[in-house]
């Protein structure tokens, strides 16, 4: 078992280590840190560590605005693991956790439904030759290859810390080479990975908002207006102590349902939805206060507040988006009363 | 941590079986527009069997009745005890958490054994802190108390204090200086409501209750040997007390209002909403942001616990209860529609989740109002947690001479 706060320290470290590497060098040290072994089992050359542990990274990640594909490859191993054992998913597992780089979308599948051969938002294409296909209308897990059949474009967003693709699959004939499980045999994969999804993203929102209230918060420690600094300012205290409050809630949250799973003691998907629509909804607002209170310097590109309202803005999107999320965990709610 | 879940599920089941065998039968009904006299007796006859069972008193240290359990343990009473709807101890509010939180911390054995059995017999303990100019600046309170023999004698007046009518015993917080730093000159006391000199006039609210209290003091004899701490301490002993209800209590209110859900469900089932998704988003959201609550306490009591609170972690917890009940609360009023605007008796010792949604909504400015306003919770986070400097103290009129 490693130390969490060790495990943190030590990515804190890495990430600021490698902030201005290129991605090859940025990938490269973090497949030696082991970042990608991190869940799969020691029989595979995995860590066998907990989600729990998953989540220090992701934040930290989230933190440095890192545009680390871990995610990925995390994800990615989570769900071909909660499929049935074969040669196939277990050579995947051991070649994804060694450091191969695999394209993951990052879109809960039930948000996309009646377009089952394409993925959206799918994180790690540029360096990657397959991809992991996770459908839900017709439940099927497969690992595409890239190239002439399936082609990924890149789609800019305004978020410049993460690169998306797209990925046209129509042309693919999904067959017994790639197909990791299908029909009620992926159902459980499904969940795994709509679950670390929204964990993980999540985990990105609670890393990126704690430090962006932090930057915030010593801004206006350090600049002065009115002979004193606007740290001193009731009206600006308050707000950043709201923000402060909203930041802890979503991260004692997080970290409670992780612990809850990590202790098999819960295995709610709907919860999750509700934890990203939480975490994603706080770091929004921290995000947008930020700007804010940064002033006239918050305009100005060279400045990294705009970075994170803008991953901000995207993170919503990314998995369910929010309210899709709440209704979802209130529908829930709403039918075990009725039972 | 293995077999835990089990032993929740037993604990759970006891639980269960235990409330549904002793809850007063339509006790929402009898406590609707009652008289005062019906709803203490009713209080007391529902605490005596909660304490004997041990569910009163879960959050105390082992030794005491039902003492001892671990955070898993309280946090699955508390939900059982609000998804059957029980009654809620509030007559005795101050007494288990305020008063037993600052005993345990503050008291010799001989006053904590003392107090703490009183309490167990049923005595009811309010708070004397705010007065008329000493509210969110509590340490400029002018309550005096003078020290004759091994007496004090104390002058003044106490305001906001809920069941103070009802009550057996005071925490009083009073001025035994007037020298230096207006924190430096506070002592505290416990005070007999019995004692002679001492006139108590309920408070009319907003809702028709009168849950609090003024406390007017002329001449009131304490003795020295129901003072916690030493004199000239009362401002860190008073810390305790306040941090029990920022932290310890909503602990059992965060798992109340989770178990309290089904009230609004209920609500958008007799108002035909219950497949409007924006009403579903809205209880979606609510039902995340209580968990993300019960987390919170959870956290913060681990903290506590560990010996690794930090000054300004209490204010959290109870910034962000005062935040969700208010969207509770507010909730369930939308969804009521103009039926919540129809004025219907509130209820005694609902809790803050009574389904009569009006009530419940005003009530719910008690959390955002008392035991520090969130505008004092707010100074505390910014400069205790996040480090930001305090306003400038000195403070005059534009124009004044100095």
């Amino acid at each position: 078992m490693i130390e969490q706060s060790e495990l943190r320290d030590a990515a804190r470290k890495l990430l600021a280590d490698i902030a201005t590497a290129n991605p090859d060098e940025t990938w490269r040290r973090i497949t030696e840190a082991g970042w990608p072994a991190l869940i799969a089992p020691e029989s595979l050359g995995g860590l066998e560590q907990t989600l729990t542990s998953c989540c220090w990274l992701y934040m930290e990640i989230g933190a440095a605005l890192s545009p680390a594909p871990l995610v990925a490859s995390l994800l990615a191993i989570e769900t071909i693991s909660a499929c049935a054992r074969s040669a196939a998913r277990d050579v995947w597992i051991e070649r994804i956790a060694a450091g191969e780089r695999l394209a993951v979308s990052l879109l809960d599948p039930t948000q996309n439904p009646g377009q089952a051969r394409r993925l959206h938002a799918v994180l790690g294409a540029d360096r990657a030759t397959h991809a992991l296909a996770v459908f839900e209308n017709e439940p099927l897990i497969a690992i595409v290859p890239l190239g002439k059949h399936a082609v990924a474009v890149a789609l800019p967003t305004w978020d410049t810390t993460r690169d998306l693709s797209d990925i046209d699959l129509s042309n693919l004939h999904f067959d017994g080479a790639i197909v990791i499980a299908r029909g009620a045999a992926a159902k459980p994969a499904l969940s795994a990975f709509s679950t670390h999804l929204h964990v993980a993203i999540a985990a990105d929102c609670v890393g990126a908002s704690s430090r962006i209230l932090d930057e915030t918060v010593s801004y206006l420690k350090t600049r002065r207006q009115f002979e004193r600094p606007l740290a001193m300012f009731q009206a600006l205290k308050h707000r950043c102590a709201d923000l402060k409050t909203t930041v802890l809630a979503a991260e004692a949250l997080l970290l409670e349902y992780v612990a809850d799973i990590d202790g098999s003691r819960a295995e709610d998907g709907v919860l999750a939805s509700g934890l990203k629509s939480i975490a994603s909804s706080a770091f929004r607002a921290v995000a947008e206060d930020a700007m804010q209170l940064h002033g006239g310097m918050a305009m100005a590109a060279e400045h990294p507040c705009h970075l994170y309202l803008k991953r901000a803005l995207l993170n919503e999107q990314l998995g369910s988006q929010n309210d899709a999320c709440d209704i979802v965990v209130g529908r829930q709610l709403v039918s075990s009363l009725a039972a | 941590m293995t077999g835990l879940p089990d032993r929740a599920k037993l604990l759970r089941q006891e639980v269960r079986a235990w409330l549904d065998a002793n809850i007063p039968k339509d006790w929402r009904a009898v406590m609707t527009g009652c008289s005062q006299e019906s709803f203490v007796a009713a209080q007391r006859a529902w605490y005596f069997k909660m304490a004997a069972a041990g569910y009163a008193t879960p959050h105390w240290p082992a030794g005491w009745p039902g003492g001892g359990q671990g955070l898993a343990e309280q946090s699955v009473i508390y939900e059982e005890i609000a998804r059957a709807d029980a009654p809620r101890l509030i007559l005795f509010f101050v007494s288990l958490y305020h008063a037993a939180s600052t005993l345990l911390e503050w008291a010799t054995s001989e006053q904590a054994q003392e107090h703490l059995s009183g309490i167990l017999r049923g005595e009811v303990w309010c708070q004397g802190f705010s007065e008329p100019n000493a509210g969110s600046d509590l340490a400029a309170l002018k309550t005096r108390a003078e020290r004759r023999g091994d007496m004090y004698v104390v002058t003044g007046q106490k305001t906001w204090s809920t069941m103070a009518q009802y009550a057996d015993k005071c925490l009083l917080l009073v001025r035994t200086s007037s020298e230096g730093a207006k924190q430096a000159g506070l002592t505290y006391l416990i005070m007999d409501m019995k004692s002679p000199n001492i006139t108590v006039r309920p408070i009319r609210q907003i809702t028709g209750d009168a849950e609090f209290a003024e406390i007017f003091m002329d001449g009131v004899e304490i003795p020295v040997a129901n003072r916690l701490g030493e004199e000239g301490e009362g401002w860190a002993v008073a810390q305790a007390t306040l941090a029990s209800e920022r932290g310890l209590t909503l602990m059992e209110l965060g798992r109340r209002m989770r178990g309290a859900l089904w009230r609004i469900v209920s609500e958008m089932t007799v108002t035909g909403c219950i497949e409007d998704t924006i009403i579903l988003r809205d209880l979606g959201r609510l039902r995340t942001q209580i968990d993300a609550l019960g987390a919170l306490a959870d956290t913060y009591l681990r903290r506590r616990i560990e010996g690794d609170e930090r000054a300004g972690d209490a204010s959290v917890v109870k910034l962000y209860y005062a935040r969700v009940l208010r969207a509770y609360a507010s909730l369930g009023l939308r969804v009521s529609g103009l039926a919540g605007q129809y004025h219907a008796d509130f209820t005694c010792g609902g809790s803050q989740e009574t389904g009569n949604w009006a009530v419940d909504f005003m009530n719910s400015y008690a959390w955002s109002i008392a035991g520090g306003s969130d505008e004092i919770q707010r100074n505390i986070i910014a400069e205790r947690l996040l480090e930001m400097p305090r306003e400038p103290k000195a403070w005059r009129l534009p124009g004044a001479v100095t």
